[in-house]
């Protein structure tokens, strides 16, 4: 969208409007297939990039827009790039711009990987590649585990909220593990019960 | 070692709907879905662990958005079809999502806000699973430990990339392989 082009203040949305920027689908494709070829490592890595494509140079999104898109990026339930693409192809081109961004930019990663894949099978046999297997499945395991206490950690929270959350993410692996109940059942469980779990004792600010 | 799995008996319906409901869980950014698939294929021995995680790996190396691995889930569970099956199935619920989101973002973003504080907690206890269900799959000899603690140790408080752990466990790996391999075992 160019500047001074913004929707009226009462528009809730951040949907496809007749002053966005308008590419075809094939502009799309390419635009986003390019994206997906030259930016490293996920979506906040490649902020500069996109904003220099999409704000700067395409000016098809604003500098407030693209960090708007990316916070709803972040907190609905999607890999936060590939949303993020998807937004930005709706807001261009309605559901099938989202759908032509979001496979643009996941094509050339997947091949690659697909290409690795075959790859590697066809030196299964190899010694040298089954301990870099070994060694890389090592490595896994323990960014995992990092991630898993970052994310605990991540937010800033009180002790008391420490705590509880504790529990809630404790009870996950114990529910699986101790009990042999489905992973997805302990996730949704600790979803709606960890709700409660942290409101509890949650102090309402008197206005 | 890792003990090796070469199942390709998994149908396209099965991982179009696994890896669509995992896209789920990739709330807030955590990847959930690792959890997921690790749960559904690997501690059920459909998928190797060590080829789940070299998957993974090899989708930090490349461009785009990391969920590109699955593609590589995909094919070593079904083939080509299967990794065309795993992009059918992350596109589907996150063009949906994306849509509505970008369409009605502050309507939902109140919806969604209502579990945002608990998120972290849940996906944390998601990937602890996925970590306890690969680590109980794959044979770690004692010194072995030490690095799976020292890489979450470097991961959680140094915020290492995960290509570069990926990177460094490679050329651990070939180095391993190559020449230290009799050394580090003769003094463990």
């Amino acid at each position: 969208m160019q500047e001074g082009q913004e929707g009226s203040p009462g528009d809730k949305t951040i949907g496809p409007r007749e002053t966005c920027a308008r590419l075809s689908l094939f502009q799309i494709f390419k635009l986003f297939f390019r994206l997906g070829s030259v930016c490293f490592g996920g979506m906040w890595a490649a902020m500069d990039r996109l904003e220099r494509e999409l704000v700067d140079k395409r000016k098809i999104i604003t500098s407030e827009e693209q960090k708007s898109l990316m916070l709803a990026a972040a907190i609905i339930p999607a890999p936060k790039f590939l949303a993020f693409a998807a937004m930005v192809g709706y807001r261009i081109h309605g559901f099938g711009g989202a759908v032509v961004a979001l496979i643009s930019i996941l094509f050339p990663g997947a091949s690659l990987v697909l290409i690795a894949c075959v790859l590697s099978t066809q030196a299964a046999d190899s010694a040298l590649l089954n301990a870099v297997q070994h060694s890389v499945g090592l490595g896994v395991i323990g960014l995992l585990l990092g991630n898993a206490a970052r994310m605990f950690f991540a937010g800033n929270h009180s002790i008391s909220i420490l705590i509880r959350g504790l529990f809630i993410t404790a009870g996950i692996p114990v529910f699986v593990y101790l009990v042999q109940g489905p992973l997805i059942v302990a996730a949704c469980l600790s979803l709606i019960c960890g709700t409660f779990i942290l409101r509890v004792g949650e102090v309402v600010p008197n206005d | 070692m890792i003990e090796s799995t070469e199942s390709l008996s998994v149908g396209v319906v099965e991982v179009v709907s696994v890896i669509a409901f995992s896209t789920l869980f990739s709330l807030g950014g955590g990847n959930g879905q690792l959890a997921i698939i690790q749960d559904h294929w690997v501690a059920a021995g459909v998928l190797s662990p060590a080829l789940f995680a070299w998957a993974y790996a090899i989708g930090n190396f490349v461009p785009g958005p990391k969920v590109s691995f699955v593609a590589g889930v995909g094919y070593f569970l079904a083939g080509f079809p299967g990794a065309f099956a795993c992009l059918i199935g992350v596109a589907i619920p996150t063009a949906i999502g994306a849509s509505l989101a970008a369409h009605w973002y502050e309507r939902m973003r109140g919806y969604v806000e209502i579990f945002l504080p608990v998120s972290g907690f849940v996906i944390a206890g998601m990937m602890l699973t996925a970590g306890i269900g690969l680590a109980v799959h794959v044979e770690i000899a004692h010194w072995e430990v030490l690095f799976v603690f020292a890489v979450a140790g470097l991961v959680w408080l140094r915020r290492w990339d995960p290509a570069l752990v990926v990177g460094l466990a490679a050329v651990i790996g070939s180095l391993r392989g190559f020449v230290l391999d009799s050394w580090v075992l003769s003094i463990f």
